[in-house]
């Protein structure tokens, strides 16, 4: 009788295993691979996995380095990571994501290695997700499953080149949104001269940016430190250095919006 | 008039297992079972309740849950009682993976939350370090992948196998 078990109950036994055996079992039957990679069950594994104080995959993971390689047109080719998992036992790993021909080299020779400008930035983490960034190149990186992908590049840009550069400053931020149940990324752009700071919001969702002036008078932020907390990122900012009175003050940009 | 409002007495169902076998139990103990509470409470209670999805071995451990796991007749769990049910439970689902399936079914179809926690638990710590032949056998599942299709599969995710 138990080759009729209903997707139910399966559900609620798999959804007590960790990535990895969840992952393999996809190759159990067609049934079951259907079944791991559906939106509720991705959504009810995450749910038990993060009511789990103990669960080892995501609550103890060190993202020591990274590296990036890029193509010819200047998009993220391939990246390397090397993670630490503080389990049961230390385990170090090495991950290469997209074309990794040119990171073909023993992977122990760089891990101890300082990480220096040329490295990938952490943007921010969420539900066991990574967003990452080179300059205006993003990737969404979930370590548990070991995928990557590239993220479009933001509308706003310097030149009609493309490529970030010192005539405009950015900070990014990435969030969940529960209410969408999408993931976001939220951009602040500085122009020099242009007095009122643009946002772009990427949601995941539609695959696209869009983009809106802030509401809110022209600040001079804080770059890049920001927290993502209750449902919004939070950037710490202060008045402009001619203003008076000097303030500070958290800005807050909610993805809902 | 007042038997339905106050009995002192423990008042008994019977339920039906799928092959016909009949099974008096309390009827606080079946309750357990939210599927049983809400025919109870339509009033299903007169006659034999049928659990058409448990043959009656299956009912029979079922009822063996229901009974340890009745609420006590003073309303306030020890500790030492809390202790004493959690060793009970291990026990109760140290059993060969058919009869864990079985219970694990009936727990679904019964509605009975602290047992289908206490089966699933039990048997994703089985299923957990086993190879995809062997969850096959366990489950009894046929394999209709194509040898081709599987091979794909598994080099896509090279790394869990590892």
């Amino acid at each position: 009788m138990s080759d009729s078990l209903p997707n139910e109950v399966v559900t609620e036994i798999l959804s007590r295993l960790p990535v990895k055996s969840v992952i393999r079992f996809r190759c159990v039957s067609k049934t079951w691979c259907s079944l791991i990679s559906s939106p509720h069950f991705i959504a009810t594994h995450l749910r038990r996995a993060l009511s789990n104080p103990h669960y080892p995959s995501i609550s103890n993971l060190v993202l020591r380095h990274f590296d990036y390689r890029r193509k010819e047109d200047g998009s993220l080719a391939a990246i390397l990571v090397h993670l630490l998992s503080l389990g049961a036992e230390i385990e170090k790993r090495s991950l290469f994501i997209g074309d990794a021909s040119d990171f073909r080299r023993d992977p122990s020779d760089s891990i101890g290695s300082p990480c220096l400008s040329n490295c990938l930035k952490v943007i921010g983490s969420c539900n066991g997700l990574f967003c990452l960034a080179q300059g205006i190149d993003l990737v969404l990186f979930n370590p548990c499953i070991q995928k990557a992908i590239s993220l479009p590049r933001p509308n706003i840009g310097c030149g009609g080149c493309g490529r970030f550069n010192s005539c405009c400053l950015h900070s990014l931020g990435f969030g969940y949104d529960p209410k969408t149940d999408d993931y976001k990324v939220v951009r602040l752009v500085y122009i020099q001269g242009i007095t009122f700071s643009l946002v772009e919001i990427y949601t995941h969702r539609t695959g696209a940016w869009r983009s809106f002036t802030a509401s809110g008078p022209p600040n001079n932020f804080t770059l890049d430190e920001n927290v993502f907390f209750n449902g919004a990122v939070h950037w710490p900012a202060r008045t402009p250095p001619d203003e008076r009175p000097f303030r500070n003050f958290i800005h807050v940009v909610r993805h809902g919006g | 008039m007042s038997s339905t409002l106050c009995c002192s007495f423990a008042k008994n169902v019977t339920l039906r297992s799928s092959d016909g076998q009949t099974f008096e139990v309390e009827e606080a103990a079946a309750q357990v079972s939210q599927t049983i509470k809400r025919m109870i409470e339509d009033g299903c209670t007169g006659s034999v309740i049928p659990v058409p999805n448990l043959t009656g071995p299956v009912l029979a451990l079922v009822i063996e849950y229901f009974k340890k796991h009745s609420p006590p007749s003073d309303g306030c769990p020890t500790a030492l009682l809390e202790m004493e049910i959690k060793d009970w439970d291990a026990k109760f689902v140290a059993v060969d993976n058919d009869t864990l399936l079985d219970l694990t079914l009936a727990a679904h179809y019964l509605e009975i939350q602290g047992l289908l926690d206490l089966t699933c638990h039990r048997v994703a710590d089985i299923l957990n370090d086993n190879s995809v032949e062997k969850i096959r056998e366990i489950f009894h599942i046929k394999n209709d992948f194509t040898p081709e299709e599987e091979a794909e599969e598994r080099s896509k995710i090279q790394w869990a196998f590892e």
